[in-house]
């Protein structure tokens, strides 16, 4: 019996890996149209984003299949959690490179000084989407912690990048529309910081039984 | 064993006679402490 669950957890573990990399390329992607302004790879990460959400109403099914048929505890509860609240996370990752990929469209290959700014940045997203999938695939705290941490760089980008448009507006030197959509740009990045965290953030939980923030077992005991 | 889960307050695993661990209910089954109760209440053996 317990043979059986081991090949459910496994496959579990295999899809999950593999949307987190639908999720990297969809930002490296989306990245790639907005520096360089090929809008074929926009709109690949517009296509391919329904992929994406299916894939978590799949993982979403497996997972509440196993609760009800496993019962599962321990290490095997906190994956089944763990794996029902990161794929949330990769989810809205997948949705935040597809609202990149429109914007990039929509500029059709508009360029700002401040597009150098945005893909450092981009980058820095995609290093923390990258190293919380490898987190969990690798069971490493140290590196999910490494990733929370990398969330302030993302922060600072945004908070650079953000001041630099508002200069560009006292300058007048863009139009109001254009200065908006490189806001939404930089927040929809600064927003995969954050759920990249909450990725590495599931995998502390998982692989300790401790969430970060929270205190010791307090998710079970509903605190 | 769902059973003692939802019933109890408290949880003790006794194995050929040794009390293994014994501690809160919610904390034997969601962070046990002794690779031999979680093997136990995973199903890797008994």
């Amino acid at each position: 019996m317990r043979n059986r669950f081991d090949e459910q957890l496994f496959e579990l573990n295999r899809e999950i890996i593999e949307m987190g990399s639908m999720c990297e390329e969809a930002i490296a992607c989306a990245t790639k149209a907005l520096t360089t302004g090929d809008l074929e790879q926009a709109v690949k990460v517009i296509n391919n984003g329904f992929v994406i959400d299916q894939m978590e109403r799949d993982i979403e099914g497996r997972c509440m299949k196993l609760l009800l048929h496993q019962q599962p505890v321990a290490r095997d509860l906190r994956l089944i959690s763990a794996a029902l609240k990161l794929i949330k996370d990769m989810e809205r990752i997948g949705d935040q490179a597809e609202d990149i990929a429109g914007i990039v469209v929509f500029l059709n290959g508009r360029k700002a000084k401040d597009m150098e700014l945005i893909g450092e940045m981009a980058n820095e997203a995609i290093e923390m989407v990258t190293s919380s999938i490898d987190a969990f695939v690798k069971k490493d705290v140290e590196l999910a912690e490494k990733v929370i941490a990398q969330d302030d760089v993302v922060d600072d980008y945004f908070s650079q990048i953000k001041d630099g448009i508002i200069t560009l507006i006292a300058e007048d030197s863009v139009d109001g529309e254009f200065a908006l959509d490189l806001l939404m740009i930089a927040k929809y990045l600064e927003r995969i910081g954050d759920h990249a965290t909450n990725i590495a953030e599931w995998v502390i939980y998982y692989v300790t039984g401790t969430h970060p923030g929270r205190f010791k077992n307090d998710m079970v005991r509903g605190g | 064993m769902q059973q003692a889960v939802r019933v109890s307050d408290y949880t003790a695993f006794f194995l050929l006679g040794e009390l293994v661990e014994f501690g809160k209910t919610d904390d034997i089954f969601s962070q046990p402490k002794d690779k031999r109760t979680e093997d136990y209440i995973t199903g890797r053996f008994g």
